[in-house]
């Protein structure tokens, strides 16, 4: 029987995913479970494992193919199996990062995947008859110049663009002789040959005249250009995601660590191998603090307020060019103990890329150490769909009010920013107290 | 005024410059006082090439015999130093013809500075001129040694008027000069040849890997090296003389090596600018160590006074002379052209020769700048294979952001010719990306050089995989 390979939906906010290698060859076998395939999406490169066994009959997506959500990318199959007369599925490809030299064939006969480049077209000001108009043609958006309102492309525009010389991927101005070193300077500074000066007497244009017209050529590199990683665009989206459609607040909230200090110390003594942190008694306590207050745990789907059973702690980890949030589960009904050597396991994992997709994908609220950085307090951004995150800032002894008398205290500062969509500022306060009371007196858990 | 541009002195940059102007419409006159074609076709570049040409078929006669050729050579000295003065002689001849088609009045004698405008010749005539270009050259300097005006002792002149091959030869000095001597000495039939250079490696104004190259070149020949020492005695000894050689200061090379003896002495370390007797007093031109300081238009500190070639001590070079000659004169006639050194190569005529021009990784670094090397080894090259020369290397620097040639070292046979393309190419500013579109032709040398220019990025087709150098 054939069954068509999709791409994973891997969490909520997830819309689409690039593949990065297929482990399999047009005509091998496979078996369930084996992994198939790996693609890059939210924060990870993860391996994605056959959902079906059989033979890998079709290839739709080839490494660098960036494939929505249910997209088809591949058809398994009996070995002769008829293949079912599917239109072959057009996607975008970013080649950046892909090692082109192991690209699987595709298989089967006249089914050759489509695949145009990434379209650029997409964020430009053009009316549609003038995006259709200029896909048609094949002209890329960004060369042509609108006249309509606030510079909007029209489809006058598009048939009105003549094309410039453009065999070599240099600009007009190759008519005019110049160096190759100057070319590239020029193309370097943006500059068009065109308006630059020849000085030298010579009959063409030479490095000297483009540094001559574009003043810093000669100093030092003013910046440098750093490519953004899979990771560090996910992080990107995922944040500007967050920015722009959680409604965020934060509310800021001192507490006294004398107690969690006290605690730690205990455990200590109790497992000293284990060397449980101030985090791992955090995870713990504000997730039974989070029984209380359901919407704190809680996201926001198309038209409705998921309230998860469910309380997944996820921690923010800091790995070489980004963060990613792995989860434990089920916080609330954990041990302190256990919750400090999954997050240690967690985190190992997360510095090495072994995370499995359920660990990324299955937080329900989020905490965030910055006390490690002398960070005091800080607005935590909120990592959706969740609706609140708690930001931790460093425990510092201070002059503290007890009973009218000024007395040294560790303390420290909780940040809590929720979704104002999904909580109102009252309840939230209520949460931050309800975690204030735990961390003060974290026996209170017991009793929870 | 009698002439818009005098030029003083009728070698490569004399004469070049004398055509130069005239091509651009001036009235212009060369002053020799010696022969036209200075020491390049009288004494030095064109002589020396002659004599090694007859090398060649001496040197490679083993390789021949590898082939399957038998090859048995005996030289006649005197026939192959009549006819090193017969190509000396045509060329000499070929340049005056140059020079009168071109309507250059040749004057003969020698110049002094009566004042910036006007020249005395021979301390009879006078001539005035708007501009004069300085072109008067230089001549071997003989290092103060103990003993060094003993009969055997030449300087770089001597080879010229060899009768017959001495059988023991030191030659003091393990640059181009010395290399191409101690090859010529050697090839016909000197039994000894003692190579004896100041610094620790032989070609010390090139690229680190060409001198040890032509080290191995030198040795091949059965040619005695001698580094990090200098010439302290010539003694005479016996029918001979004895060479007392010690450490150069600051050598690391520490025990010194014993005399030497020998029948002749080639000491070829350095030259000296012609400067003395041309009244530069009288007009203030002002120079550093007697050689002319001037601009990178050629200009000097007197304004219609210009300088070209050895003289002005920046590359002493027949092909640097050659151009600093005409910028001149271009120059005064309105032009604003500038020498460029790193534009000039420098080329060994050993036997294989080895050449460079531009930067090695030493100025480069110097400089700050950013760099990737590219190094193909010519023993990958099957065009090296069947001319049974498979050794030497090809090695390009670049700018490593935009691939800018910077330099290239060339050390193999054709070195002298497979430059050419460097020299182009830098003048015309290309980048690595350029040698990598171009096509050239199979099996030749020249491939060496796409194969070096794909290695700036370790991506050398013809050489096993591994890192660049």
């Amino acid at each position: 029987m054939i069954s068509h390979v999709l791409m994973p939906k891997l969490g909520l906010v997830m819309k689409k995913g690039r593949i990065i290698k297929w482990y399999k060859k047009v005509g091998e076998y496979v078996k369930e479970g084996e992994p198939l395939f790996q693609i890059s999406t939210e924060k990870v490169t993860i391996d994605v494992e056959a959902k079906s066994s059989g033979y890998l009959r079709v290839l739709y997506a080839m490494p660098g193919t960036i494939v929505p959500v249910s997209g088809i990318i591949g058809l398994i199959g009996d070995k002769d199996e008829l293949l079912p007369d599917i239109k072959p599925p057009v996607y975008e490809i970013d080649k950046k990062g892909i090692d082109d030299s192991n690209v699987p064939n595709t298989g089967g006969a006249g089914l050759k995947p489509v695949s145009v480049d990434k379209d650029r077209n997409n964020d430009i000001k053009a009316s549609p008859a003038a995006k259709r108009f200029a896909k048609e043609k094949g002209i890329e958006l960004s060369k042509i110049k609108g006249t309509g309102p606030d510079g909007r492309i029209t489809e006058t525009d598009v048939s009105n663009y003549k094309p410039e010389e453009s065999t070599h991927g240099i600009d007009r101005s190759s008519g005019i002789p110049a160096t190759p070193y100057a070319r590239k300077l020029a193309q370097e500074h943006g500059v068009s040959m065109e308006h630059i000066v020849q000085t030298t007497g010579e009959r063409k244009i030479y490095a000297q005249d483009v540094a001559d017209f574009v003043p810093d050529t000669g100093a030092e590199e003013a910046s440098v250009l750093m490519p953004m990683t899979d990771i560090r665009r996910a992080v990107s989206d995922r944040m500007s995601y967050s920015a722009h459609t959680v409604a965020p607040v934060t509310l800021g909230m001192e507490v006294v660590a004398e107690e969690l200090l006290k605690l730690k110390y205990a455990l200590s003594l109790s497992y000293p191998s284990d060397k449980v942190t101030i985090n791992d008694i955090l995870v713990k306590l504000v997730a039974v603090a989070l029984k209380k207050h359901p919407l704190a745990n809680a996201s926001l789907e198309d038209n409705a307020i998921r309230i998860h059973k469910v309380i997944n702690m996820g921690i923010g980890v800091a790995v070489e060019g980004g963060l990613i949030v792995p989860a434990i589960s089920n916080a609330d009904k954990k041990s302190i103990l256990q919750i400090s050597r999954e997050s240690k396991d967690l985190i190992e994992r997360a510095k090495t890329g072994r995370l499995t997709l359920d660990e990324l994908s299955r937080g329900t609220f989020t905490l965030t150490n910055l006390g490690a950085f002398g960070i005091d307090m800080f607005t935590p951004i909120i990592n959706p769909p969740q609706s609140a995150t708690l930001g931790i800032g460093k425990i510092t002894k201070k002059p503290w009010v007890a009973d009218d008398k000024i007395e040294v205290r560790s303390t420290m500062v909780l940040s809590l920013t929720f979704d104002h969509r999904i909580i109102d500022g009252a309840p939230a306060a209520q949460c931050l107290l309800t975690i204030k009371q735990y961390l003060e007196n974290p026996y209170m858990v017991f009793g929870a | 005024m009698d002439y818009d541009i005098c030029i003083i002195g009728g070698g490569p940059a004399g004469y070049l410059a004398g055509i130069r102007a005239a091509q651009l419409g001036a009235k212009t006159a060369v002053i020799e006082m010696d022969e036209l074609g200075g020491v390049c076709t009288n004494r030095g570049c064109i002589p020396t090439k002659a004599l090694l040409e007859v090398s060649a078929p001496i040197l490679s006669s083993e390789k021949w015999s590898d082939m399957g050729v038998g090859v048995r050579c005996s030289l006649n000295i005197k026939t192959a130093m009549t006819r090193m003065n017969d190509v000396v002689g045509y060329i000499r001849a070929g340049i005056k013809a140059l020079l009168d088609s071109n309507g250059v009045d040749i004057i003969k004698g020698k110049a002094r500075f009566i004042d910036r405008y006007t020249l005395k010749i021979n301390d009879s005539q006078t001539v005035s001129s708007k501009f004069i270009l300085i072109a008067s050259g230089s001549s071997p300097a003989l290092p103060e040694i103990e003993g060094i005006k003993q009969e055997g002792v030449f300087s770089s002149d001597g080879i010229f008027t060899m009768k017959e091959v001495p059988e023991r030869v030191a030659i003091i000095g393990g640059g181009a000069i010395g290399i191409e001597y101690a090859t010529i000495v050697k090839s016909f039939g000197a039994k000894k040849v003692v190579l004896i250079e100041f610094m620790d490696r032989l070609l010390p104004l090139m690229d680190p890997d060409i001198g040890s190259y032509e080290k191995d070149v030198m040795e091949k020949l059965g040619i005695d090296i001698v580094l990090s020492h200098k010439a302290s005695r010539i003694s005479s000894s016996g029918k001979g003389m004895k060479l007392d050689l010690e450490p150069s200061s600051g050598s690391t090379a520490g025990r010194s090596t014993g005399p030497v003896d020998v029948d002749r002495i080639f000491v070829v370390t350095g030259r000296k600018p012609n400067t003395a007797g041309l009244g530069l007093e009288a007009i203030g031109v002002s120079a550093s160590k007697n050689w002319i300081d001037v601009n990178r238009a050629m200009r000097t500190s007197v304004d219609n006074v210009y300088a070209a070639g050895d003289v002005n001590g920046i590359k002493l070079l027949a092909h640097a002379a050659f151009h600093q000659g005409m910028i001149a004169v271009e120059n005064m006639l309105g032009a604003k052209k500038i020498f460029e050194p790193l534009l000039v190569p420098s080329v060994v005529y050993s036997k294989p020769p080895v050449a460079m021009i531009g930067m090695d990784e030493r100025a480069a670094q110097k400089a700050g700048m950013n760099i990737r090397t590219g190094i193909f080894d010519l023993a990958n090259s099957p065009m090296a294979l069947v001319h049974g020369e498979p050794s030497g290397f090809m090695k390009i620097l670049s700018d490593k952001k935009y691939g800018l040639v910077l330099g290239a070292s060339i050390a193999g046979e054709a070195a002298h010719e497979l430059i050419a393309v460097f020299a182009g190419g830098i003048a015309g500013e290309m980048t690595v990306d350029e040698l990598r579109k171009a096509v050239f032709a199979h099996p030749s040398l020249s491939e060496g050089i796409a194969e070096a220019a794909w290695a700036v990025d370790g991506l050398s087709q013809h050489a096993l995989k591994k890192g660049t150098s």
